[in-house]
């Protein structure tokens, strides 16, 4: 017989470094031809955050991204900007981006307002262009202002550093401190179908719901949902590392170690969630590790919802499932019988 | 050196000479999907030279004739799982083909290569039990045919010696719908490209007024260190009429006599519950193919 | 070894070439023709990532002899487009879609759907995914590669395929950009660092404990040095700096000196002309051992008695919560709901093996290498060297993967001393099995919750025991303890709030960083113990996490009160709005 079941998993995740300083720096250079190269250390290892830095240096400045580059992860070149982990790049580095980005973008704003004879504050600068707020016909181009710029000895460069604030050690008896910036949160639901002869089940579908504060690049963000959903459901169900007695490992390759091919992967519907964190770039955090988190845990509710039983270990196997609902049989049979 | 030489065959003809004319340092290779991982494993050196038989024209290919199926053994298992002769006619062994490794395996593997390699589970030896089929062996002394169940010695152990003889072809009687048909179940740990929990492959004949099974053969793996031949569920099935009570007695039946050992794949009360469930669906699927509903 | 002539058609183009009849087709085009953007993922025809098509047909190139393309027509990566400008379509939409992560699996996958579509022009999404269930993808962009093989089948069948429609263009963020270094991956011209080479390079190969526990008594390198083509052999003698290191305890040797600790921890690196020979070298290096004792379950190795895996004790860090008063919360509530979990070691399994390549540049030595953070690297190697950091220069090469696995030394300072002390260019590359073996791992997690309630469902106490394996060496072990502890309640809020948690070592292999740190281990406890205590109030899932999910102004389990960017009730309500 086979039963569906909804489950529903909650989690939280701070961005960073716990309770430890980890900051990160960033070089931006405008071109004379209005394009920029950015440097910075912090290494894009799949995720995307070569892309997303130059969107957000790219927002900062005014300019269009495609006319954005960017050197990382070269420690002559770029300087220091942590591990691309703890789901911190987008959020810190970023930032580091975003203020070096800024100073370059101070020198055009001074510029600007010389040549279009107007307050700074009342200058837009928006593809490619710096123009006066209320008359756009007041306008230069970015790379004419950098070439002004150059013209008077000025280069257009700016760095910039950010640490998460506050990072504060935790009280060694509590606990208690302030140990990131910014947290993401997110809730998943999984549907599952379950077979009770065989115990074997199916995850119909995840929808998974992730707070990011804000998508710099919403195709990179999905993708990095719907690919930690997929790492979720190969922990929740067949992953495991296994030794024998005498610590040899017996899973040391794809044969035995399983991970989810394509006809394992369920559907998933990513739901970006943005609600904006005021210390983040353009209200961004990261979102690297939360869709790993919740995917088991909602598993193991959707398989209570659908059959009853409740899994005390991973993975969650067609063997567990089985073996659990044998024992209820028989329990419910016991207590029929009294 | 991984191995020696490798050396592609135009004929059998041309393999028994070179197998002779190496006496013992030449063996046979189809696809090599199971066979040079095995010899590269962990860097080892050999001394060997290998035979590759996979482009032998005549071992490949399906053809129909008088009943019975023909199946040359270097067919791949890709070919055999596109074939709509082997869908139709040996149903169970389809299945079995479709199961086995990932598109990219199966365009190599061949079904000779993967009987050879005596795993207890492979994809298409139990199918094949299953359905009684036959299996030609060439060696400079003749050849022979022999029964596909009688290959099997231990695991990973057949008996085809691949320094002297050559398995050349696969011969299986038709199994069709009015009157026989056949099925694979199939429980793994993850949807493709995984080895089996439990496989059990098979194929019935009913007599003329479709009343009852005149010939069962029921094979389940991996629960031994060969394939397994549920004979005692077969015996309480033959000539009985094809009630439920029949079936679910001769499902439990399988699952008594068998005694798999604990295995990274699964737990022995799961596996040994498992052989129950699936024999039951099996009979009831292949009972279905031939429309065939049983009484309660 | 016998060569033999063979005659192919490689991408369009015909050509004759030597091969020795034991190369396999990937060796025949990566090392032999140059073509690197065919990878090598496990070796076993197990990953898909060494794909190719031959007569039409998609096969794995790591397991066939390259004797067996004579006569025969076979398409790479590097034939499905004419030049870089010029991409099939299928490059194209993996771009526009966001099918390209890390890249590693990227060749293989578009040749099994090339393959696919060269033979079926309309697949359904189900056939696509039957299509390209050889290729693993790790990164998990299966969804967005189904989108990008059918739109680009549609495409090539002269239809329009819906694209995704872009907000107006203003501004550049919240713009779906395809990546920038995407074309370098669907084109297979990434850099991985396996691809790299340099002139008169060497290769290393690593000679690693089979014992979990075991003293080092003697290092024999005799026997391998009688193997032609060895040109060093190094132990931990050879280092000139400290031999310890760690992200945050540095309490891991570069090379193991008295003790091996977890079987797979190196020992010594045989430098050698190329990688056949310092693998088989490393195999005749003979290494005399005392076993010890090992311990495996981290609870066994917490007490007194256990085995020392480390001279400090087993127990690395103990990390505590203490929130109001646990005892009182307790006497209030009026559901409890405890729980037992337990959960697995598991392996980051990035779908490239870990590879790097040393060499000097001037007197600075440069590592190039995948990374998750070259910084890091460059700071330990520099100290391994006794060199100033300024003179160490670590460049990441295209990562195929990191997910928390490669941002601890794995291999950088195996190369780096290579190239130290020979002098040359010295490249290494791990087998699927040794980065099973060698790299880090996902805590396994023993847990032990009790959570407390109201009828009305609102939290008044919760106490978490977490107890990690973190394995034979620190690693990020502190890091995932204490960042456990911070997230052992969940995303709710509950003013007494008790968490013990202990990282302890064993002798297994090492756990470190792997995505999540500890939630993905927590969040199947703690969610079920939610729902549990719903039903026990008469509420549904939804409505309990409602009542007790973290919103602006609550207070943590560390006692922060949070004062914006609080998303998550709207993440909830989303869900909710899919359950309708």
């Amino acid at each position: 017989m086979k039963k569906r079941g909804r489950g529903i998993a909650s989690i939280y995740f701070g961005m960073g470094n716990t309770a430890k300083p980890n900051p990160s720096s960033a070089y931006v250079e405008l071109l004379e031809d209005g394009s920029c190269v950015i440097r910075c250390g912090a290494a894009d290892i799949g995720q995307g955050s070569d892309t997303a830095l130059c969107q957000i240096a790219a927002e900062a400045l005014g300019i269009s991204p495609e006319r954005v580059s960017i050197k990382s992860a070269d420690t002559l070149i770029t300087p220091e900007a942590g591990y691309s982990s703890a789901s911190r790049q987008t959020y810190v580095s970023g930032n580091a981006v975003r203020l070096a980005a800024e100073q370059v973008r101070q020198l055009l704003l001074r510029e600007g307002a010389e040549v279009l004879e107007a307050c700074q504050e009342d200058l837009i600068i928006e593809n490619d262009l710096v123009f006066v707020r209320g008359t756009p016909s007041r306008t230069i181009r970015v790379e004419d202002l950098c070439q002004r710029l150059r013209a008077r000895g000025i280069l257009t460069t700016g760095a910039g550093f950010f640490n998460p604030p506050t990072p504060e050690a935790l009280d060694p008896e509590t606990g208690a401190g302030i140990p990131y910036g910014a947290y993401s949160y997110a809730t998943q639901m999984v549907e599952v179908e379950v077979d009770t002869e065989t115990g074997e089940f199916e995850v119909l579908r995840v929808v998974a719901a992730h707070d990011v504060g804000k998508a710099i690049n919403p195709m990179a963000v999905e993708a990095q949902i719907e690919g930690g959903v997929i790492m979720g459901i190969g922990y929740a169900t067949m992953e495991e590392i296994i030794w024998d007695e005498r610590g040899q490992l017996l899973t040391s390759n794809f044969r035995t170690y399983l991970i989810p091919t394509a006809l394992d992967a369920p559907l998933v519907k990513p739901v970006i969630v943005e609600e904006p964190e005021p210390t983040g770039p353009f209200g961004a955090k990261g979102t690297g590790e939360p869709p790993a988190c919740p995917t088991a845990a909602a598993l193991i509710n959707a398989i209570y919802d659908a059959v009853g039983v409740t899994i005390s270990s991973l993975p969650v196997t067609a063997e567990k499932v089985y073996l659990a609902l044998k024992k209820k049989r028989l329990e419910e049979k016991k207590e029929n019988l009294c | 050196m991984r191995w020696a030489r490798f050396q592609v065959m135009r004929s059998i003809e041309e393999t028994i000479t070179r197998l002779s004319e190496e006496q013992g340092q030449a063996r046979v290779v189809a696809g090599g999907t199971d066979l040079l991982i095995q010899l590269m494993e962990e860097g080892q050196e050999e001394a060997l030279t290998l035979l590759d038989i996979s482009q032998i024209d005549e071992i490949r290919g399906i053809t129909e004739s008088e009943g019975f199926l023909l199946i040359g053994a270097s067919t791949t298992i890709a070919e055999l799982s596109f074939s709509e002769l082997i869908w139709k006619k040996a149903r169970a062994l389809s299945q079995g083909a479709r199961s086995l490794g990932s598109p990219q395996i199966r365009n190599v593997a061949t079904i000779g290569g993967n009987v050879v390699n005596a795993q207890p589970a492979a994809d298409t030896s139990v199918p094949l039990i299953a359905l009684g089929a036959e299996a030609k062996i060439v060696s400079s002394k003749g050849e022979r045919w022999v029964l596909v169940e009688d290959l099997f010695q231990g695991v990973g152990i057949s008996r085809v010696n691949p320094f002297r003889e050559v398995l050349t072809h696969f011969k299986i009687k038709i199994y069709e719908p009015p009157r026989r048909a056949s099925t694979m179940e199939r429980l793994s740990k993850r949807k493709a490209f995984t080895l089996p929990t439990l496989s059990v492959a098979l194929s019935v004949e009913l007599d003329e007024n479709l009343n009852y099974f005149s010939e069962v053969r029921i094979v389940v793996a991996p629960v031994a260190p060969i394939p397994w031949r549920a004979r005692r569920a077969e015996e309480a099935l033959k000539n009985t009429a094809i009630i439920r009570a029949n079936l679910n007695n001769a499902a439990t039946l399988a699952k008594e006599e068998v005694h798999p050992r604990e295995s990274l794949r699964g737990g022995i009360e799961y596996r040994k519950d498992m052989v129950e469930v699936l024999t039951k669906r099996a009979l009831l699927n292949v009972l279905s193919l031939i429309n065939k509903e049983p009484h309660d | 070894m016998t060569e033999r002539a063979i005659t192919f058609t490689l991408n369009g183009i015909k050509q004759t070439y030597r091969v020795p009849e034991d190369r396999l087709l990937l060796d025949l085009l990566r090392e032999d023709l140059g073509l690197t953007g065919t990878k090598r993922g496990c070796g076993n025809g197990e990953c898909g990532a060494c794909t190719v098509i031959v007569d039409g047909n998609p096969i794995v190139s790591c397991i066939y002899p390259a004797v067996k393309i004579d006569g025969r027509e076979v398409m790479t990566i590097e034939g499905l487009s004419k030049t870089s400008r010029d991409l099939h379509p299928l490059q194209t939409w993996f771009l526009k879609t966001g099918a390209v992560q890390c890249g590693f699996c990227t060749p293989g996958m578009l040749m099994s759907a090339k393959a696919l579509l060269d033979r079926n022009i309309n697949p359904t999404a189900e056939e696509v995914r039957e299509a390209i269930v050889g290729n693993l993808c790790r990164c998990g962009a299966y969804q967005k590669i189904v989108e990008a093989v059918l739109a680009a089948a549609a495409e090539l069948r002269g239809e329009s395929f819906p694209e995704r429609s872009e907000p107006a263009e203003k501004g550049a963020i919240g713009r779906r950009l395809p990546k920038f270094d995407g074309i370098l991956k669907v084109t297979g011209a990434a850099q991985f660092a396996a691809d790299l080479k340099r002139p008169d390079m060497l290769f290393g190969a690593m000679v690693c404990s089979p014992h979990p526990h075991a003293k080092i008594l003697e290092i024999n390198p005799e026997a391998a040095f009688s193997e032609e083509g060895v040109v060093a052999i190094l132990t931990a003698k050879d280092i000139p700096g400290p031999n310890s290191y760690g992200v945050i305890v540095k309490d891991q040797p570069f090379l193991a000196s008295e003790k091996v600790r977890y079987v797979g921890d190196p020992v010594a690196i045989v430098i050698g002309k190329n990688e056949r020979i310092a693998r088989i070298a490393a195999r005749k290096v003979i290494v005399k051992y005392e076993v010890l004792p090992p311990v495996f379950d981290p609870r066994e190795a917490m007490k007194p008695e256990a085995p020392k895996i480390h001279e400090q004790g087993n127990i690395l860090i103990y990390r505590k919560i203490r929130k109001g008063n646990i005892d009182e919360g307790f006497k209030q509530a009026e559901v409890i709901v405890e729980r037992d979990f337990t959960t697995q070691t598991v392996e980051h399994a990035y779908i490239e093996p870990e590879a790097a390549l040393a060499f000097w540049e001037g007197d600075i030595l440069v590592v190039q290498c995948c990374s998750q953070g070259p910084h890091y690297h460059r700071q330990e190697i520099a100290r391994m060297l006794n060199l100033p950091i300024s003179k160490v220069r670590v460049i990441q090469a295209t990562t195929g993967g990191g997910f928390g696995g490669k941002i601890d030394l794995s291999l950088q300072h195996f190369v780096a001393l290579g190239t130290y002390m020979t002098g040359k260019p010295v490249k290494m590359v791990w087998t699927r099995e040794e980065s099973f073996r060698t790299s880090t791992k996902r805590h396994a997690f023993y847990l032990r919750y009790r959570f407390g309630a109201n009828k009305q469902g609102r939290l008044c106490a919760a106490y978490a025991e977490i107890i990690g394996n973190t394995g034979a060496y620190a690693s990020f072990g502190p890091a995932v303890i204490t960042r456990s502890a911070t997230m052992a309640l969940g995303p709710y809020d509950c003013p007494n709030v008790h968490v013990d948690a202990y990282g302890v070592y064993t002798n297994t292999q090492i756990a470190g960083a792997m995505r999540g740190f500890g939630a993905p281990q927590m969040s199947p406890c703690h969610e079920p113990i939610m729902d549990e205590i719903a039903r026990r109030c008469g509420l549904s899932p939804l409505e309990i996490r409602r009542i007790n999910m973290l919103r602006v102004g609550s207070s943590t389990v560390t006692q922060q009160v949070l004062t914006a960017g609080v998303g998550a009730l709207e993440t909830l309500e989303k869900v909710a709005a899919e359950i309708k």
